[in-house]
């Protein structure tokens, strides 16, 4: 979390990663999951069209995106998915060196409600749809050995 | 044979506050209809019970003399990404099985607090990813309308039960979510009006979210006039959407004067894509010298980035997906597909409940936010983003609105254009530029293609103008005077 905040006033990006209003805590985990950029930006598509998606980078964004993708279609995905990103890199014809990334629809503030407990206490409700609670609790299998 | 499932909801408001019939009258024959186009599979949950409920309250109101709002007695169909408290909602995927919210979505309550009666939920491709409704859990969506050679139409997506529900007389109107182009595109396959607002109007508060910063709710309906009223009944400020705009909404209904002189529409270039079909070019110059004749002036206008909209929405919209869909773990609400561990238990959990374009999608995202491509290609598109967005914003210096077709083609075959998924991406290539720059648009049903299928024309206007483009588009639609019914309709005879 901490280090998704930092992420915002990064020297790296000047622009935030995501617009964090429209996104909820849950969301960050992916973010994590997916990658937080830690290496040298590239700073063109150069290298990229020569280097499509091959099968063992389709494995491991399956696990990035945690998804379980069976052995066999692991091929046909990675065809699939190097056609779409072949097309878009058409982008790259187009110069945006001194563009503004558009990070969100609209030139505001993110609006704040006052910090005041205004929703809550119904445990029942909230595990209403929980595919196995147990008490007030969701549960997952074991994580500790 | 009850002509009430004929009516407008304009008229139909009006048949109510005169007393020509009821609320539960009018659920009654749109009920039977619901039943009777079972074929097309236009719905996931049919909620008859409780359309009958709430007809018999609209009724009640009505008759202490305090209807609710302008859309009291109305039945409606709700597209399944709207979270309607105690009623199965699927987004169309396996993923969200069972899932009943607590909750009710703001856009829904609002339909529910201006009186409309839900007949149920409507089918559409799974989590909005889709231009065709075939990628639904639930099945593929019939068209109302085909051609006599044994093969079902799409009726375009993601929103295509509810067009197939407004083109079939099931639903007076149904509410959308357009993406990029989801009410749009199936609005125009199936011959009826499909409006997206502005980004911001409608609160995206209890919508499953596909991607945050393009999503927004808008009405399908007969006329433009009802798509006014519709919407006069889904929009205004949400403080539980942060991105909500806090602008006053206007009477949109009031809007539509019938008066477009001096008017300036923009004619953009760019959108002669190669190989557009002569009658997308014909039906668009008929347009442009419907409005000439009306007294608007047409002007050619440069959008010059618009071949570039498709490919950045493929980047913006998939990274904004992988993330948005990182909350389906099986943890917390439905499927759940039993692991060793909590990992396995995520990925086989995420590996069956979702559908092929689904994974795809969310793989395209974590492949473009992951480490060492983010700059190459998000920000990229972000770039990109900002320079289409600047397109418009020089064109609306110079014109009132734009028009140009809705969709390349017409409705294809189910099956068709399925091989290579950048094929099926080309249905919205008139539609995703303006949902990128936040823009209100309309499409207006306006003629038949050489096949007999219904084409449409698209209409954009500046941010918070939605008025100008209920006026525009409401002359378009009289004078271009569209009447042709879906075939289905005269199934009677089959």
């Amino acid at each position: 979390m901490r280090r998704l905040f930092s992420l915002k006033n990064s020297s790296q990006h000047n622009q935030p990663i995501y617009d964090l209003t429209s996104f909820r805590l849950n969301d960050f985990l992916l973010v994590c999951a997916a990658g937080i950029p830690n290496e040298q930006p590239r700073k063109n598509f150069e290298k990229l069209s020569e280097m499509v998606l091959d099968e063992a980078t389709v494995r491991k964004i399956a696990k990035l995106a945690r998804i379980k993708v069976p052995e066999n279609e692991v091929p046909t995905l990675a065809e699939e998915l190097s056609k779409i990103i072949e097309w878009i890199e058409q982008l790259n014809e187009v110069d945006t060196e001194n563009v503004t990334p558009m990070t969100s629809m609209a030139e505001m503030v993110m609006p704040k409600r006052a910090d005041k407990v205004t929703d809550g206490n119904y445990p029942d409700r909230v595990l209403s749809n929980a595919p196995d609670p147990e008490g007030p609790f969701y549960t997952v299998p074991k994580v500790v050995e | 044979m009850s002509k009430l499932t004929d009516l407008t909801i304009a008229e139909a408001r009006d048949g109510l506050g005169d007393g020509k019939f009821s609320s539960v009258e009018l659920t009654d024959v749109h009920i039977k209809a619901v039943e009777a186009a079972r074929d097309l599979n236009a719905f996931v949950t049919e909620t008859l019970d409780l359309a009958i409920e709430r007809a018999k309250a609209s009724d009640e109101r009505r008759a202490k003399g305090k209807p609710a709002g302008g859309m009291d007695g109305i039945p409606i169909a709700v597209k399944d990404l709207f979270c309607t408290e105690g009623v199965l909602t699927t987004a169309s995927s396996h993923i969200l099985d069972g899932f009943i919210p607590p909750y009710e979505s703001t856009v829904s309550q609002n339909l529910r607090d201006a009186g409309s009666v839900m007949l149920g939920k409507t089918n559409m491709d799974e989590f909005a990813m889709g231009s065709a409704n075939v990628t639904s859990f639930y099945g593929a969506v019939k068209n109302p309308w085909y051609v006599n050679d044994g093969k079902d139409r799409v009726p375009g997506g993601s929103s295509g039960g509810s067009a197939a529900a407004v083109a079939a007389n099931i639903s007076l109107g149904a509410a959308g979510s357009d993406t990029g182009g989801s009410i749009r595109q199936p609005a125009s396959f199936c011959g009826v009006v499909g409006m997206k607002p502005t980004y911001g109007r409608c609160s995206r508060w209890g919508m499953v979210a596909f991607a945050s910063s393009l999503d927004q709710a808008g009405p399908l309906t007969r006329t433009v006039r009802d798509a006014a009223i519709m919407l006069q009944a889904m929009a205004g400020h949400d403080s539980k959407d942060s991105t909500s705009s806090t602008e006053p909404v206007p009477n949109f209904e009031a809007s539509i004067t019938g008066e477009i002189k001096g008017l300036k529409i923009g004619i953009p270039s760019e959108y002669r894509i190669d190989g557009m079909s002569s009658e997308i070019e014909g039906l668009w110059s008929q347009g442009v010298e419907m409005l000439k004749d009306a007294g608007a002036e047409p002007l050619e206008v440069s959008l010059p980035h618009t071949k570039y909209a498709l490919p950045t929405y493929y980047i913006v919209a998939p990274a904004e997906a992988s993330s948005n869909l990182a909350r389906y773990d099986g943890v917390r609400y439905g499927l759940r597909v039993d692991a060793e561990t909590l990992d396995e238990m995520y990925e086989t959990t995420r590996g069956e409940g979702f559908g092929q374009e689904v994974r795809r999608r969310i793989m395209i995202g974590a492949y473009v936010l992951s480490a060492g491509y983010y700059d190459a290609y998000y920000v990229k598109a972000q770039k990109l983003r900002t320079l289409i967005l600047k397109d418009f914003s020089d064109a609306f210096k110079k014109v009132d609105a734009i028009l140009t077709p809705t969709t390349p083609f017409a409705a294809f075959a189910i099956g068709e254009k399925m091989d290579d998924p950048v094929q099926m991406y080309i249905n919205d290539v008139f539609t995703v530029p303006s949902s990128l720059a936040g823009l209100p648009a309309i499409t207006v049903p306006a003629g038949l293609s050489n096949e007999g299928l219904p084409l449409g024309l698209h209409l954009i206007t500046k941010p918070f103008d939605e008025e100008t483009l209920f006026c525009v588009a409401d002359v378009l639609e009289k004078l271009v005077s569209f009447h042709t019914k879906p075939s289905y309709l005269s199934k009677d005879a089959r």
